[in-house]
């Protein structure tokens, strides 16, 4: 054969394998989680949270003491797809499909709704879809609607948010930096885009000081100055209404002011937190002070924690104490204060009611302490708990739980206590299959007299209970 | 006689990389445990659990096996894989 022959079989070979490879090239990861929930309680899905002013948090207050259990089943599914190039490049997408409860709605447009009966509704979520690359050695960029959270155990933010992290790693430090825009209300406004923002730059750095000691620190700037609302003014009185009852009707050549409400917070929140481990212990915690104007309030508090873990017996032993300052004037800032935005979340105290339940991987989410600031009144909270495994496919863990208010901020009741209540809960996994678990959980909280007489005619309102039979499958 | 050449080169080389895709894992009994128990099937990857479990047991292997960096790039990846457990069963509305 000749030379231009054998360079002529040698470029096909060499096109078609490039052909193919490409395609072979991209790794496709599917990942998901389906799970159901039957919910008994007098607690969720009634009209002290869900169908209540509290939007979460739990509110008795002006309802008959006793209240009609819920029975109700909810599902969620997340669908996560990741498109990765290479170990340095890689497209994270994740989506989100759930009912509120069977039975909610149908043939309709909206999130969480579609559990009647035809279902044909329009539900489907998008939390994530970030990139996630390595453009340099030892740099990692995060860019996107991503998931992230602060190194404080979720008391601050942790939340699917829009920006860019940056990360790296030398040697023993692992240093961050990014920026994230909460909210840009500009366009309803006055059609300017990246003024009236709600946004949080942050600063990130870990240590590993020897193999049994990990500090660090972190610094967050929230800058909050997005459009709430407005108020309109007329520059005469109005001379009647309409016969709606409400619509009101001005004389001619009226003038109308439109004021907006805006938010106005520049908060600067600077922590340190540590993990020490030392045989069967664990120990953990971290110190966070905010100073800053929230609103024209000038504020400065305080959020401090320790946590320990200890291998004993046949079981793990847990322990958290959290303290939150209160008060107008220390009034905790979180992503966000308000319930149904709450965006952070104090997990590691494994609570059901009294606080928000690491298990709630459904679309319902109360508790008595919805967030760390708790509504401005800050918190006293000390949690035990010990975890038992029983075989490869049976675990339990028990938990109790104390909180109170740290400072009464309610001008409109006068409570007996700071005491909010004592929690115990108790919960059974059973591993049916491989990634299919099935589990019983069982709260119970006793009301402290926080909330004594709170409910209707003075009487104080039954202690909340909840109990789930919960289905999950994760791949 | 150039063309013919090329021609079986060209089939050669996609039939080749065509078979990788087209068998599903060894039958030993004859039977195909795609179809009957979705087991080696072509396109089965590993579970999220999987993936943890696989990355724990090399990392367990060491410095034995691996270098330092390799060691770090499964520790980074072990690191992955937990966050994308977590986000699957992340908490919240």
């Amino acid at each position: 054969m000749k030379s231009s022959n054998v360079m002529a079989a040698l470029v096909t070979l060499s096109l078609a394998a490039t052909a193919a490879t490409p395609a072979m090239a991209l790794e496709n990861e599917f990942h998901g989680m389906f799970g159901a929930r039957y919910d008994n309680s007098n607690f969720n899905g009634t009209q002290t949270t869900d169908f209540g002013p509290g939007d979460g948090t739990y509110d008795p207050s002006r309802k008959t003491r006793n209240l009609y259990s819920a029975n109700f089943v909810e599902q969620r599914a997340r669908l996560q797809y990741i498109g990765k190039a290479n170990a340095d490049l890689k497209l994270v997408t994740q989506f989100e499909l759930d009912y509120t409860y069977w039975g909610n709605s149908s043939y309709t447009v909206g999130r969480n709704q579609g559990g009647a009966v035809g279902a044909d509704t329009v539900n489907i979520e998008t939390k994530n879809i970030y990139l996630d690359a390595n453009p340099f050695k030892n740099v990692n960029m995060k860019l996107g609607m991503m998931p992230n959270n602060d190194a404080f155990k979720g008391v601050l933010f942790d939340a699917d948010m829009a920006g860019i992290l940056l990360s790296s790693s030398y040697g023993k430090f692992t240093p961050s930096i990014g920026y994230f825009r909460f909210n840009d209300t500009g366009a309803g406004v006055d059609k300017v885009l990246g003024h009236k923002t709600n946004d949080m730059f942050m600063l990130d750095e870990k240590v590993e000081i020897s193999k049994d000691l990990r500090v660090g620190g972190a610094y967050y700037f929230f800058r909050d100055g997005q459009v709430t609302g407005s108020t309109t003014t007329a520059s005469v009185g109005a001379t009647g209404v309409l016969a709606d009852g409400t619509t009101k009707v001005y004389p001619l050549n009226t003038t109308f002011e439109t004021i907006n409400t805006a938010n106005d917070v520049k908060i600067h929140a600077l922590g340190l937190n540590a993990e020490y481990v030392q045989g069967p212990l664990t120990l953990n915690g971290f110190a966070l002070y905010q100073t800053g104007w929230n609103n024209k309030v000038y504020t400065n508090a305080f959020a401090g924690n320790v946590g320990a873990k200890l291998k004993t017996g046949p079981g793990t032993a847990r322990a958290e104490f959290l303290y939150v300052t209160g008060g107008k004037k220390n009034t905790f800032y979180s992503v966000f204060n308000e319930y149904s935005v709450g965006e952070s979340g104090y997990y590691d105290n494994e609570m059901v009611i009294l606080g928000r339940d690491k298990n709630a991987f459904f679309t319902t989410d109360n508790s008595i302490i919805y967030t760390a600031g708790n509504a401005g009144k800050g918190q006293i909270s000390g949690y035990i708990g010990y975890d038992l495994p029983v075989n490869d496919r049976l675990t339990t863990a028990f938990n109790a739980g104390f909180a109170a208010v740290a400072k009464d901020t309610s001008t409109t009741q006068q409570h007996k206590s700071n005491y909010l209540g004592t929690e115990i809960n108790g919960e059974v996994t059973y591993k049916l299959l491989e990634n299919l678990t099935t589990s019983v959980r069982i709260a119970y909280v006793i009301l402290g007299d926080y909330f004594k007489g709170v409910a209707l005619n003075g009487e104080t309102p039954v202690n909340p209970y909840d109990a789930s039979l919960i289905v999950k499958y994760v791949f | 006689m150039k063309k013919i050449l090329l021609a079986l080169l060209t089939v050669v080389a996609m039939t080749a990389t065509s078979m990788a895709f087209a068998a599903n894992a060894p039958v030993n009994s004859g039977k195909d445990e795609c179809l009957l128990a979705s087991k080696g099937c072509k396109d089965q990857v590993d579970s999220i659990q999987q993936k943890i479990k696989k990355l724990n047991t090399e990392i367990k292997k060491g410095k034995k096996v691996y270098s330092a960096e390799d060691l770090k790039k499964l520790q980074q990846k072990l690191k992955e894989a937990d966050d994308i457990l977590n986000s699957l069963e992340k908490p919240g509305r």
